[in-house]
């Protein structure tokens, strides 16, 4: 079945200063929406909003045309991976893929460098390796939506396509919505891709707009 | 099986701090024995102030690790309102053992 998560009428400001003011968003099961922007533009503010633990001045949330307000409190619809680790060091793989509901070896088999860290603690993975976990745990968990801040930091370049393939079969089930500085990838992977400057988003038609936008130039 | 889990995991976030409000409890329990019922009061204050002091550590330096327990279904809400009430329960409940005080 297919789902749509939108986002607009988001009025965010810190101290006075307006960070999300014209923003419209859509997200749809089956397609990965790129988001991209300069840092300070309120990316992860944006997806903060959206998930419901940042609030804003006014917003509309809706999963199905339905509004949501706290969509945190309900994961089986949406999830969020933050752009820093958010497992606790002291939890084993074992435990938590026990507590995400996923079969090891088949994370094993699609990283068999995993091999034989069944019971190894997440703190003694290297960046790149707790990183895949965090990635795999949220993607493969039963969820209709997935946000994802920057998914891409310290994986290594054979890492990067090995998690780029695993979205793009698993946004078969599931809608994904990504943002990094590592726009190629981003471009890459994207069916629809959103450039956030000035508190707007604009929907990119023609890649080149991302560079009129500011964001980037594109060689 | 649902319910399981979560009662695990909020056991998994109590052991994070379990050591030093229980460590608190064991002084207080120790120091309502020496001195008896007239430092009731003091000790009450003295535990809430502590679990306080967790409460502002924890949200302060371990507050990027409650997205974990928010992807799993479990805010911040339920996470406090279990551990600390079991850990203030646990906390009478080991005063009221001592002979004396009822």
């Amino acid at each position: 079945m297919n789902h749509s998560l939108e986002a607009d009428g988001i009025q965010l400001e810190f101290d006075g200063r307006p960070i999300l003011s014209d923003i419209y968003l859509k997200c749809e099961t089956a397609k990965i929406t790129g988001l991209l922007g300069r840092n300070g533009q309120g990316k992860t503010s944006l997806m903060n909003v959206i998930y419901g633990t940042l609030e804003a001045g006014s917003k509309s949330v809706r999963f199905d045309r339905q509004p949501v307000f706290h969509a945190y409190k309900r994961p089986e619809l949406l999830l969020l991976l933050t752009q820093f680790n958010f497992i606790p060091s002291r939890l084993s793989l074992k435990r938590i893929f026990s507590d995400f509901s996923l079969d090891y070896r088949t994370f094993e088999k699609t990283f068999p460098e995993f091999r034989a860290k069944y019971n190894a603690s997440i703190k003694t993975l290297s960046g790149g390796e707790r990183r895949l976990v965090e990635i795999y745990v949220i993607v493969k968990s039963e969820s209709c939506f997935a946000l994802l801040d920057e998914p891409f930091s310290h994986l290594s370049p054979l890492q990067v396509e090995q998690v780029k393939e695993m979205l793009k079969e698993e946004k078969q089930h599931k809608g994904l919505l990504i943002t990094d500085h590592l726009y190629e990838h981003v471009i890459d992977i994207s069916d629809t891709l959103y450039v956030l400057a000035n508190g707007k988003t604009h929907l990119i038609k023609d890649i080149s707009e991302i560079e009129t936008l500011g964001y980037a130039r594109l060689s | 099986m649902k319910y399981i889990k979560t009662i695990r995991l909020i056991i998994g976030f109590y052991r994070s701090f379990f050591p030093a409000t229980f460590l608190i409890t064991l002084c207080c329990v120790f120091l309502f024995r020496e001195y008896g019922p007239h430092i009731l009061v003091p000790l009450l204050w003295l535990k809430a102030a502590t679990l306080g002091l967790v409460f502002y550590f924890i949200n302060s330096y371990k507050k990027k690790e409650f997205y974990y327990y928010r992807n799993l279904g479990i805010s911040n809400v339920i996470l406090w309102s279990t551990t600390l009430g079991f850990d203030i329960v646990l906390y009478i409940f080991l005063l009221t053992k001592i002979p004396g005080l009822i």
